[in-house]
């Protein structure tokens, strides 16, 4: 037997369908949402009960590929019989549960949250937030009505970090949800080169001893930006054309191509503004990235790029 | 409010950038406090208390350690218990301890087997004295059930809640029940590694218990095979690193593991999910301590004192205008004016403005509280808590505004920035009480210092 | 059927994983997200590399082996796991065939030997062995430190012996996995970009896949192998081949032993290049195809390392007169009397009839599922994790699976007292290849290119980091600055060759091939460095020496092989896919109708050859390094060359742009705005 006998004659389909080993049935558990009955999964969380329902939970640092932290707290909701609001983006359920997604209590709680970040953080670049600060009634000013000036009130401003070409780092629109750590830690990238440093009010991301990227261990991923949700983190052409007052999402043709790189395959969502790359990502529920991509996947572009002149 | 503030002043205009403001550094029985840390190759570190500038100056130039002043621990009559053995045993000897009862309790527990202790300890009804007040024979339990190995035993020795100081006592003045009462934990859980983490600023209580340690490992208290039963139990030192929310049992866990001290979600609890992510108990010292007279009595006498809902006795500190600031064993069900009154009542006659319960996480109440039993049912039936066992007494002159300004503060300051609520809460909550004229009110700040507060409480 | 055997997701749930000649971290970095989640779940990770890589730093063990040793060590593991009980006998019986001849050929390699043939100590092949063998689950993956060897196959045969002997194939999370180093490696293997194949791995001597073929297309496909790149080049050298139509692929850079490629090339009697850039192979044709950047600009599919076909979707307009490779082939064929549609979608669901594991796979299948991995046999199959399980089934579907006793030799690029460094080749994290497409986004980590050595050797040569030196093979001198790298271990040295512009590192590497499947000794080649003055000054250095040792016959005994046949698509495609050459032409799928339609005899009578190359046409020509403005003269001043260069050689073509008609839509101005 050679191996050009097999490869001569292909061999016949499979009878059965190579496949993952069966797994065994999930226990499944039965709680209730806003007065309707669910059953979901042993493990899951309440968001994913919560969606099987199609109920809407608003959420800011929580992205189904990432280990949940329950940081920003809007996703609360009210758990039946416990003392504190439950974070829905982290909390498993359990059987017998019963959770109002909406309540005065939790209405309060989201708002706040809101009003804290907007009086905090510049979240202009960030989609979504303006539509939630309206649902909940949301006033960040109001503190600033109180104590007077604004500058009574802190924020977290400062000037933008350009410490490189491929994207700039601007930490007055951090709302310090942790996604870009946990993508370049252990849940994607394991690069290791972004922290939260400093605590409290001065809790930030930093690099090993806030040194800038070229001399961190960034990679230039770029699986941080993926995640951020607040466009504290962003690639340098949005970054320019917004400066220049010209990004203009609306325009854009956004299709799915494979990476022209290496043979991994990976998909790239690619935006096009008037003929030219401005943005590189990938979608998060694809098997092959869960919305990760390495440098030259997400920043290789250039050479198909072109400018005015062409 | 002993004249830190001019302290500092002082100690700045000398010392210039080498002087940090600390927070609560865990001596309010004895007033203004520092922290001094000799750099160098060997580098030392010693607390003084009280303290003026000029002592500093002295301790610094004079190249010594000096001793630190003690003001004592001293409890009312009604049986002593814990503090039985303080100022009467000689603290840095086992030999001393083991004549004054020490070492009993372990032999006991041996005699009887893990699940007896256990039993034991849920029958005194036993709950935490760490400010949860959750019943310790039910945590021991859980983690001794779990199947995942290894398990873990956790002494949470972080005390930074400002008015606390009963652990640092007991640490200092009984090292050898702390270590006694974590092997007990220990062999009655399964563990076979025991943690217990000091606050940074706790020097002494951390020579205290390494010399405990190290004594008890030499006469095979610890080790390999605790006496002779075949069973492997130490105990590693974790000093903390400054941080209040590291007395937080899960942030605890995570700066034990090299991790950023910042507290995980719960669930999965730590007798699930904990150190390592392992089955962890994880206790205040003083419950632990008090499994030593559990185990001694049996758990059904013990639970005999206290009342119905809280068993046994439990250490109070004492703090600010009263006539002898201090840590006191009471009973549990005294009212709290019985309390104030084991401290010499208010100096000077005047009438009391307020008591702050259970530290700067706990709750004011006013004079009309102070028939208040000192129970955790008693507590919650006024609205209180207490929390960690803080008593910090305001008379008439004091600036409640003031000290109001001063926890916002201190809960932006030890915020560790983890979840929004918490991280630019505490900072509004902050700015709304600062800048104000003194005795007048808040400015109005409409729901701007609850909201915060509810939204704060709503989240963990 | 080559690929992949498993899936990525197999490889977060196995126990444990060989890495064999590869840093994926740096290569195939989101495959390597998977592998880390493996590692998070328990796997045991060996890096088995001659040097400690990046993805070594992650393993449990690193067995840092020897250049061009690993046969000796799969054999020497072999020969551990059959002596300890270990083989998976059940298996072997079941499925395997040749395994006395095997047992036989690995007896004598003992630890002791391995060791002294590998430089892996004993108990680290020990370990391996037992953990490999004793794995619930194992996957060995694999890039082109296995493949880039004259025993590219037989390295590749040394692993799968080790699956075969262990029973770790075919099943879920067990398996053998080549990580394709370009994007469409597997889809050119898929699509019959093989001398032997036809579309579907069918395989092209076969009558009856050829008859089906015949009749699809309506012109005989001609029945014999054709050419492999080495081959070309061979029949290049001896005046055989004598046209070549280069598809997306840059030979001038890529390579092995420069020299020879250029003068070959430079000597042909026409050389028609389409690229998406005027690479320096373009630069050289007779006509050049602008053609579409295949990720961005053209529709299609392409295949992964886990067999995954994918969608790839235009995105742009291409620029200039650039057309996508479909559109510029249909013109072609329009000119040779085929009328066909220039539709990515129809050309697909042509493949889909003729080759049966594409046959479910159609474009809105494909859409909804994210792609689908092959075999996929009709509408309703929904593609397969893994493949062989075939072998578990009983009886065995099909035939059983060869055991393959290979011998060990070492790289033929000896090291002597002349030459007594061994250079090896890679890549690193954000450069691609030659640097045509990554040279134009501003990398922070880019370093340019540096001669890596290690700290050991450079105290013993006395030279620092920084300076410049020459490294000299027997083949070529090129100078570059000093690296010292703390992943080498004494003796080994490391260049990449991702800036053939400032250091063409293969003049330096070695020509010698496969004789299976042409695959050049990248990897292996003995060089020397030499420090002194005015190294790197301009105009130093380049003298290419005299060629001392040369490629043996591929007669001599270095060339003979255990084995014919099965090419598990072990080339490097970075130099150039599979192609089909020959003076009667063969092609696949429409290409082959093409070529046999086509084939009329040039004008001293003999055949052109067609070379067509499915590597996605991304190769263009670096005309700028990182952050440089400026366009180098020599391109600008040149622009596309769409000239005949022997006036009479394609005369007969009304095919290619001609200088008089061809107004290139001033092509340079794309490049040039590119270069802006
Ligand atoms: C912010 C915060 C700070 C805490 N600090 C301490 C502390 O300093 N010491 C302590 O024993 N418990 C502290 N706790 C309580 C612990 O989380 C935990 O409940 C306690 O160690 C359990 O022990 P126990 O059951 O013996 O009370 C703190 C809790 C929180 C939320
Ligand atoms: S930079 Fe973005 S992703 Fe990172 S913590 Fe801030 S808001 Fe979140
Ligand atoms: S993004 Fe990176 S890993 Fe993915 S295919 Fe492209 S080059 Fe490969
Ligand atoms: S989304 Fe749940 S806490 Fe942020």
């Amino acid at each position: 037997m050679s191996h050009d006998e097999i490869s001569f004659h292909l061999p016949p389909p499979a009878a059965l369908i190579p496949a993952p080993p069966a797994v065994a049935a999930p226990v499944m558990v039965p709680l209730t949402i806003d007065g309707r009955a669910v059953e979901v999964p042993a493990g899951a969380t309440l968001i994913d009960a919560c969606k099987t329902l199609d109920i809407d939970v608003p959420t800011l640092c929580y992205l189904e590929t990432l280990t949940p932290v329950n940081a920003c707290r809007v996703c609360v909701v009210e758990v039946e019989g416990a003392r504190v609001l439950a974070p829905a983006c982290s909390r498993a359920v359990e059987a017998g549960m019963v959770v109002k997604t909406r309540s005065p209590r939790v209405d309060l709680s989201r708002k706040l949250v809101l009003e804290l970040l907007g009086s905090s953080v510049d979240l202009s670049t960030a989609p979504g937030l303006s539509g939630m600060m309206h649902e909940y009634g949301a006033r960040p000013d109001r503190f600033q009505e109180v104590l007077g000036s604004p500058s009574s009130v802190s924020s977290v401003a400062q000037p933008v970090k350009i410490d490189n070409h491929l994207y700039v780092r601007d930490y007055g629109k951090c709302v310090l949800c942790y996604k870009c750590v946990e993508a370049c830690g252990t849940d994607a990238q394991n690069t290791f080169a972004i922290a939260v440093a400093g605590r409290g009010f001065a809790a930030h991301i930093s690099t090993e001893l806030d040194v800038p990227l070229p001399d961190s261990a960034c990679v230039y991923c770029g699986n941080c930006i993926a995640v951020c949700p607040t466009g504290a983190l962003m690639a340098t052409p949005e970054f320019e054309l917004r400066q220049a007052g010209q990004w203009r999402p609306e325009t854009q043709a956004v299709t799915d191509t494979i990476c022209p790189y290496c043979g991994v395959g990976c998909t790239l969502t690619v935006h096009v503004q008037d003929q030219q790359i401005v943005k590189v990502t990938s979608p998060f529920d694809n098997a092959v990235t869960r919305g990760n991509l390495c440098v030259k996947g997400r920043f290789g572009f250039e050479y198909v790029n072109r400018t005015q002149s062409d | 409010m002993n004249g830190a503030d001019q302290l500092c002043r002082d100690l700045e205009s000398r010392f210039g950038h080498a002087v940090h403001r600390s927070p609560c550094l865990g001596q309010c029985d004895r007033g203004s406090a520092a922290l001094i840390t000799r750099a160098g190759s060997d580098p030392e570190r010693f607390v003084l208390a009280p303290v003026s500038a000029d002592e500093v100056a002295k301790a610094l130039s004079a190249g010594t350690v000096p001793t630190v002043p003690r003001v004592g621990a001293s409890a009312n009559g009604a049986g002593a218990k814990i503090v039985r053995r303080m100022n009467v045993a000689d603290a840095t000897s086992l030999a001393s301890y083991r004549q004054h009862g020490g070492y009993q309790a372990l032999a006991k527990a041996i005699e009887i087997g893990a699940a007896a202790v256990i039993a034991e300890v849920s029958a005194a009804r036993l709950l935490g004295r760490g400010g949860a007040a959750f019943p310790t024979g039910r945590k021991w339990d859980a983690v001794a059930r779990e199947p995942a190995r290894p398990h873990y035993v956790v002494c949470n020795a972080d005390e930074s809640e400002p008015g606390t100081f009963k652990d640092r006592v007991l640490m200092e003045q009984d090292p050898f029940a702390v270590i006694e009462a974590i092997t007990i934990g220990g062999l009655a859980t399964g563990a076979e590694r025991g943690f217990i983490y000091i606050r940074g600023e706790y020097p002494e209580s951390e020579r205290a218990i390494a010399g405990a340690i190290q004594q008890a490992r030499a006469a095979g208290l610890l080790g390999v095979d605790v006496s002779g039963t075949g069973q492997a139990f130490d105990i590693e030192i974790r000093r903390g690193g400054g941080a209040y929310i590291c007395g937080e049992e899960t942030a605890l866990f995570n700066s034990i593991e090299g991790k950023r001290g910042e507290p995980r979600s719960k669930p999965p609890f730590p007798a699930q999910f904990g150190l390592f992510g392992k089955p962890t108990v994880v206790n205040n010292v003083e419950t632990l301590v008090n499994v030593l007279d559990i185990l001694i009595d049996g758990g059904d006498a013990w639970s005999k004192t206290g009342t119905a809902g809280s068993a046994g006795t439990r250490l109070f500190c004492l703090s600010g205008h009263v006539v002898t600031p201090g840590l006191y064993e009471i009973e549990c069900g005294q009212t709290l004016r019985h309390a104030i009154g084991v401290a010499g009542g208010i100096p000077n006659g005047r009438a009391l403005q307020a008591v702050l319960l259970g530290g700067a996480a706990g709750t004011f109440v006013g004079p009309d509280a102070l028939d208040m039993p000192l129970s955790f049912e008693g507590a919650r039936a006024a609205n209180a808590t207490l929390g960690s066992g803080v008593i910090m007494v305001f008379d008439e002159t004091a600036d409640l505004m003031d000290t109001l300004a001063r926890i916002a503060q201190f809960f932006r300051d030890e915020s560790c920035g983890q979840c929004v609520p918490c991280r630019v809460g505490t900072v509004r909550q902050a700015e709304l009480l600062q800048g104000r004229d003194p005795g007048s009110g808040i400015r109005d700040p409409g729901s701007g210092i609850r909201d915060p507060g509810s939204a704060h409480h709503s989240a963990r | 059927m080559g690929g992949g055997t498993s899936s990525y997701q197999e490889i977060e749930e196995t126990d444990c994983i060989l890495l064999w000649g590869s840093n994926a971290r740096e290569t195939h970095p989101i495959f390597f997200h998977h592998l880390l989640a493996g590692l998070k779940r328990g796997a045991k990770l060996y890096a088995i590399d001659p040097r400690r890589t990046a993805s070594a730093q992650w393993a449990d063990v690193w067995a840092g082996l020897d250049v061009g040793t690993d046969i000796a060590l799969s054999n020497s593991m072999a020969r551990e796991i059959i002596s300890s009980g270990l083989a998976n006998h059940e298996f072997i019986e079941h499925a395997t065939t040749g395994f006395a001849a095997y047992r036989e050929l690995v007896e004598p390699w003992t630890l002791e030997r391995g060791e002294a043939e590998t430089g892996v100590p004993a108990a680290v092949i020990r370990e391996m062995a037992h953990t490999y063998a004793g794995a619930k689950r194992a996957i060995i993956c694999w890039t082109l430190g296995i493949t880039e060897h004259h025993t590219a196959v037989h390295n590749v045969m040394a692993l799968i012996n080790l699956a075969l002997l262990t029973g770790q194939v075919g099943r879920w999370g067990s398996g053998l996995n080549p990580l394709r180093g370009q994007n469409n490696v597997q889809g050119g293997g898929d699509m019959g970009a093989l001398p032997d194949r036809l579309p579907g791995f069918q395989h092209v001597e076969n009558d009856e896949v050829r008859a089906k073929f015949d009749r699809f297309y309506g012109v005989p496909v001609p029945p014999r192998k054709g050419w492999h790149l080495s081959d070309m080049f061979n029949a290049m050298d001896r005046g055989e081949l004598r046209a070549l139509y280069v598809i997306g692929e840059n030979p001038v850079q890529s390579e092995a032993d420069q020299h020879r490629a250029t003068r070959l090339l430079e000597g042909l009697e026409l050389l028609v290049v389409q690229d998406i850039f005027l690479t320096e192979t373009a630069q050289r044709a007779d006509v050049v195809f602008p053609a579409a950047a295949g990720a961005f600009e053209s529709d299609g599919t392409v295949t992964n390392s886990e067999r995954r076909v994918q969608r790839v979707r235009k995105t742009l307009n291409p620029p200039g007169e650039a057309r996508e490779d479909l559109a510029i082939i249909c013109d072609l064929a329009r000119k040779l009397g085929h009328d066909w549609t220039a539709d990515a979608e129809t050309v697909w669901n042509e493949v889909r009839q003729l080759s049966p594991i594409h046959a479910g796979m159609s474009y809105q299948r494909l859409e909804k599922m994210s792609g689908l991995q092959w075999p996929c046999y009709d509408d309703q199959h929904p593609g397969e994790w893994f493949l062989h399980g075939r072998l578990w089934e009983r009886p065995v579907r099909g035939p059983r699976a060869p055991f393959s006793p290979v011998k060990h030799e070492l790289p033929l690029d000896e090291l002597n007292a002349d030459f007594p460094l061994r250079l090896t080749t890679g890549r690193r994290l954000a450069e691609y290849n030659t640097g045509v497409q990554t040279g134009s986004y501003a990398s922070p980590t880019r370093r340019g290119e540096t001669i890596d050595v290690s700290p050991e050797d450079a105290r013993r040569l006395g030279i620092a980091e920084g300076p410049p030196v020459r490294v000299i093979s027997r083949r070529g001198v090129v100078v570059a600055p000093v690296h010292i790298d703390h992943a080498l271990r004494p003796g080994l040295t490391f260049m990449t060759f991702h800036f053939p512009d400032d250091v063409p590192t293969n003049m330096l590497t070695s020509d010698a091939t496969d004789p299976l499947v042409g695959t050049a000794e990248f990897k292996a080649t003995a060089i020397r460095i030499e420090t002194g003055s005015g190294i790197g000054d301009p105009g130093s250095g380049f003298s290419p020496l005299p060629v001392g040792s040369r490629t043996p016959d591929p007669g001599s005994s270095a060339w003979t092989s255990t084995s014919s046949g099965l090419s598990p698509r072990t080339w490097n495609v970075r130099r150039s896919i599979a192609c089909w050459v020959q003076p009667r032409p063969v092609g696949t799928g429409r290409l082959a109708t093409l070529a046999a339609t086509a084939a009329p005899p040039l004008a001293d009578g003999r055949s052109p050859a067609i070379v067509t190359c499915y590597c996605p046409p991304v190769t263009r020509c670096r005309t700028q390094s990182a952050g440089s403005a400026t366009v180098p003269s020599t391109t600008s001043a040149r622009g596309w060359r769409c000239r005949p260069r022997k006036p009479g050689a394609w005369s007969r073509s009304t095919i290619c742009w001609r200088p008089s008609r061809v107004q290139p839509p001033s092509p340079m101005s794309v490049m040039t705005s590119r270069a802006a």
